[in-house]
């Protein structure tokens, strides 16, 4: 019985556990989406922006979906650093349904979050 | 081939920005357009959002990229889906847009001597409208 649990052990420290994968997921979790972060997101990519060129949300929505877009790509999506020397990381995840407008006008089932080293949310755009 | 940029009109640079980490800086300063065309083609934006220290950083890196041997590298806009693409041939760089049809070829060497000319009056132009931001160190290591 003491040997079986042994390697039981053994094979949930080699397949990363439980325990490892949860800790891996709680640290995508802990994005801080700051007033400044949702004022800049509200400016470009609100239904109602004028700003061209930029993805825009659904007409309805609201921060607290906002917010629940974000947790969903940071906690699902596909994950790479930022690019052309900025630092931090982008979160990518397909929804499989419209969510926005992409720049062409299209429907947009993507979302990308932009994330500092610090963990806080820079932007988030449809496309 | 032809680069350069245009400062929006409409931003107030808040003091804020300054306390910012880098990638919040990069993304919030200095928005306004890019202006690049050449004989077949014309990408410049007229978004008024392009943040422009963050383009001329990214654009210095991307030809310092191409310059090291790397045949081919992009640059993301950072609101939207859109791209640049550089494939160096040979001493040439032909440039394609997601956004806007045709190609731009231009030496690397023409690429390199825009991307820093831009990179200086982008500075002179940040220091005398907003001298405070442009004591940040980003603003300061354009040249």
């Amino acid at each position: 019985m003491l040997f079986q649990s042994w390697i039981l052990i053994i094979a949930l420290c080699l397949s990363g556990g439980p325990l490892a994968a949860q800790t891996n997921l709680d640290s995508r979790q802990q994005v801080d989406l700051t007033p400044s972060a949702i004022r800049h997101i509200q400016e470009r990519h609100w239904p109602d922006s004028p700003a061209l060129g930029a993805g825009k949300y659904a007409p309805g929505i609201t921060v607290d979906a906002l917010r629940e877009l974000i947790q969903q790509t940071v906690a699902n999506g596909r994950v790479r650093q930022n690019t052309n020397g900025r630092p931090g990381q982008i979160y990518e995840y397909d929804f499989g349904r419209p969510i926005g407008t992409r720049i062409n006008g299209g429907p947009a089932t993507r979302l990308r979050v932009v994330v500092s080293p610090r963990n806080k949310v820079v932007t988030a755009f449809p496309f | 081939m032809h680069l350069d940029y245009k400062l929006s009109e409409n931003w107030e640079a808040d003091a804020a920005l300054l306390d910012e980490d880098e990638t919040t800086f990069r993304y919030r300063a200095a928005p306004g357009d890019i202006l690049l065309r050449g004989p077949e083609a014309d990408f410049s934006t007229e978004w008024g959002w392009v943040p422009l220290v963050d383009f001329v950083l990214a654009l210095r890196d991307i030809v310092a990229k191409l310059g090291r041997g790397e045949r081919e590298t992009n640059f993301e806009f950072t609101e939207s889906e859109a791209t640049l693409q550089f494939l160096r041939k040979g001493e040439e760089v032909h440039l394609t847009a997601s956004y806007a049809p045709g190609e731009i070829k231009t030496p690397l060497s023409e690429l390199h001597d825009s991307v820093h000319r831009v990179a200086g009056r982008l500075k002179k132009e940040l220091a005398a409208k907003y001298p405070e931001l442009a004591k940040h160190k980003l603003i300061q290591n354009l040249e």
